[in-house]
């Protein structure tokens, strides 16, 4: 399960030390890079100074009594190492500071090119800034003579071998003590990594801190949805939030608002069904009651017919809430076989005749109908036994009921139209389960008002449509629209 | 008695009808609530039975219309609908009295009874006309103490004279207490039917009960001021 706490927390550390973190690393680049810019631009000057004292000195390296270059641009004053290579042989200048540090020359200057700028490591820790650079105006150093070492601390010179040329190209070397600009650097990175830490230990503290503040509406509100009543739903929860959060009690409150539509209208129909049961309950015991009571105490064939067809009516709603139920829940499966509607149509028909002849009802129906097409055989005659079933029950008497078949693009539609006296159904009423306007039980005794509402899950559940209108004034009409090829 | 009844619900209607007719009410019946309010304005009855949810007029509108052509005959709503709000809605309407299906025939039978007892101003389910007792909730009369035993409809003649003691009922009076809308009677039953009674009624050395008026009608025990 995702922890919206930690989320949180994790969230404002990291924001909070990135945002301290990135900048300090940036900082200490800066600072470094500044510190050896100055540093490369001492280089720059002194190499530049050098040559024109090498130039002076006809290509030779001053002597000691020669005043030392000028005070160059360094913190700490002038710690140079200048080196001069030549033919045959390396004549080191030292800065006084450097006299007693050995320097790697043959090494450090093999590996470089004109300009270049590197990093040496003296023996005793301390680091280096070199600048390797040709001297302006020289391009040779002469041959030195046996020991044209200046300040005695240099290499013995090299005597060239066969085939060397005895003018060597002439580089310098000046080399700067950078550990002090280092050891800023590196006191400038702990401070920086103190601020760091210091600023994601803060991120922590406040990540508690927010964490709670931003839970605290969700517990409230969580103690208001534990405390709601399951038997009595409130329609809104009452809960303060801060106003960031108002959709999700808002929310809630649509939620229940619903839920409680749905309570409501599931009362309502246990209550509905609960009517329709009544009525003939009481037939039921009231012919029982009168017969128990009369002299002799028998029921006459008559009344048990009678309350034989009060049985048939209620096992009918009972069978048909039942499958309705089942549709609602998603129980109901469909097995498409080859159905003939035209059949099922005319069954119906049949098993209504005798209720149509009371009613003194004429039934227009074509002889033949659509060719067989994959259907829930089952499902399809429900739906045509209840439509035909209302059409006989609510058209006027003496009336015709008119049967159609219209074939659409891949579709078929059965049509049943017939006069009545009832008012138009409401749309919004039409497929209610028990909805009956004032003149909806007219004549029919076992008429359960959910012929409609089960015939429209029904269509669904057999992807087709059910329309159904009043075309004109007095005339009811219905459309049962199936796929004539059953959805893959 | 006669008693008119509208109930939609065929079964139940002609349930109501023959055992309310077997114990001795004579009965309109009808399944809509035109054809309904058209039976009440037109005939004198002692008592409607309604149910609410009838075709073409709604029970209620039926009673409310009851009503406004200043009817006070007493209404007994017989409807599904339990609800508190339906109760009092079909109450206030006008209705006397309200029973939700199903119902026990007893209760039904009582509170016909008790309803008719009021409307007729006879609070007291034991009628006395002299020597004569009535008991119209246990269906018995006795004379000096002595049971008679009665059809319903002789029941129904008896209790209907013995509400007015003293007053002359007409004979079309009696014969529309007797008979259903529409029926149409032998002219000297109601006549043979009197005299079934009166003999049935009588004691040697008691005088007899029901009196005729010759071209008036009848009346039950001694004759009242304005008789």
């Amino acid at each position: 399960m995702i922890s919206l706490s930690r989320r949180l927390t994790v969230a404002i550390v990291t924001l909070v030390a990135a945002s301290v973190g990135i900048p300090s690393i940036g900082v200490w680049v800066a600072a470094r890079w500044h510190a050896i810019a100055i540093l490369d631009t001492s280089l720059d000057e002194h190499a530049l100074a050098l040559s024109y004292m090498l130039a002076r000195h006809g290509g030779r390296p001053p002597p000691r009594a020669d005043p030392p270059p000028p005070p160059l641009r360094s913190a700490g004053g002038a710690q140079f190492a200048e080196i001069i290579e030549g033919d045959g042989g390396v004549s080191v200048f030292r800065s006084r500071t450097m006299d007693d540090q050995p320097i790697p020359l043959p090494a450090l200057l093999a590996g470089t090119r004109d300009g270049d700028k590197v990093w040496l490591t003296l023996a005793d820790g301390r680091r280096l800034r070199a600048l390797v650079a040709r001297p302006l105006g020289l391009t040779s150093l002469p041959i030195p003579g046996p020991s044209s070492t200046i300040g005695g601390a240099g290499p013995a010179p090299a005597v060239p071998g066969d085939g060397e040329s005895p003018n060597k190209p002439l580089r310098l070397l000046v080399a700067h003590d950078a550990s002090g600009e280092m050891a800023e650097l590196t006191r400038l990175a702990m401070l920086l990594t103190a601020v760091w830490v210091a600023a994601s230990g803060t991120g922590l503290i406040a990540a508690w801190s927010v964490r709670r503040t931003i839970l605290r509406p969700v517990h409230r509100l969580a103690e208001a949805i534990g405390a709601v009543d399951p038997e009595r739903l409130p329609t809104n929860l009452s809960v303060q939030v801060p106003i960031e959060m108002a959709i999700v009690p808002a929310r809630l409150d649509e939620l229940l608002r619903r839920l409680g539509a749905v309570i409501e209208r599931e009362k309502r129909t246990i209550a509905d069904i609960a009517h329709e049961l009544r009525t003939p309950i009481a037939a039921l015991r009231t012919t029982l009651e009168f017969a128990l009571a009369a002299p002799g105490g028998g029921l006459g064939r008559a009344d048990a017919e009678r309350l034989l067809g009060v049985a048939i009516g209620m096992q009918a709603l009972v069978a048909n809430l039942l499958i309705l139920t089942r549709l609602e829940a998603g129980l109901e499966k469909v097995a498409p076989i080859n159905v003939d509607l035209a059949d099922l149509v005319s069954n119906a028909l049949d098993t209504l005749a005798e209720r149509a002849a009371a009613r003194r009802l004429r039934i227009e129906a074509p002889d033949d109908g659509p060719p067989p097409f994959a259907t829930s055989r089952e499902h399809a005659r429900l739906v045509v036994q209840n439509l035909l079933d209302n059409a006989v029950s609510h058209a006027t008497p003496g009336s015709a009921i008119s049967v159609t078949w219209r074939r659409g693009y891949g579709s078929t539609t059965l049509v049943i139209a017939n006069p009545t006296t009832a008012a138009p159904l409401p749309p919004d009423h039409q497929f209610r389960p028990f909805w009956r306007d004032d003149a909806a039980r007219a004549g029919d005794g076992l008429h359960c008002g959910l012929g409609l509402a089960l015939c429209q899950r029904l269509t669904t559940l057999l992807r087709g449509t059910l329309v159904v209108a009043a075309d004109q004034p007095g005339r009811f009409l219905v459309s049962f629209t199936l796929p004539e090829a059953w959805p893959s | 008695m006669r008693l008119l009844l509208v109930e939609d619900y065929s079964v139940l209607r002609d349930s109501l009808r023959n055992g309310l007719t077997s114990v001795g009410y004579v009965v309109d019946a009808t399944d809509n609530g035109e054809e309904g309010l058209w039976y009440a304005l037109r005939n004198p009855y002692d008592l409607l039975l309604i149910d609410i949810m009838v075709p073409g007029l709604n029970g209620l509108e039926l009673v409310r219309r009851v009503r406004a052509e200043g009817k006070d005959v007493p209404v007994l709503i017989l409807t599904a609908r339990d609800g508190v709000e339906d109760r009092v809605e079909g109450l206030d309407i006008g209705a006397d009295d309200y029973l939700v299906k199903p119902f026990a025939v007893t209760e039904l039978l009582a509170r016909i009874r008790a309803l008719v007892r009021r409307h007729h101003r006879a609070p007291n389910p034991l009628l006395q006309v002299e020597d004569l007792e009535i008991d119209t909730a246990g269906r018995m009369v006795r004379r000096a103490g002595v049971e008679i035993v009665l059809t319903p409809r002789e029941f129904a003649l008896l209790e209907y004279l013995a509400m007015r003691p003293g007053a002359v009922v007409t004979r079309a009076e009696l014969r529309e207490q007797l008979y259903e809308f529409a029926s149409d009677p032998d002219s000297n039953a109601l006549d043979v039917f009197v005299s079934r009674l009166r003999r049935k009624l009588s004691r040697p050395g008691l005088p007899t009960l029901i009196q005729t008026r010759r071209g008036h009608g009848y009346l039950l025990g001694a004759p009242g001021p304005e008789a």
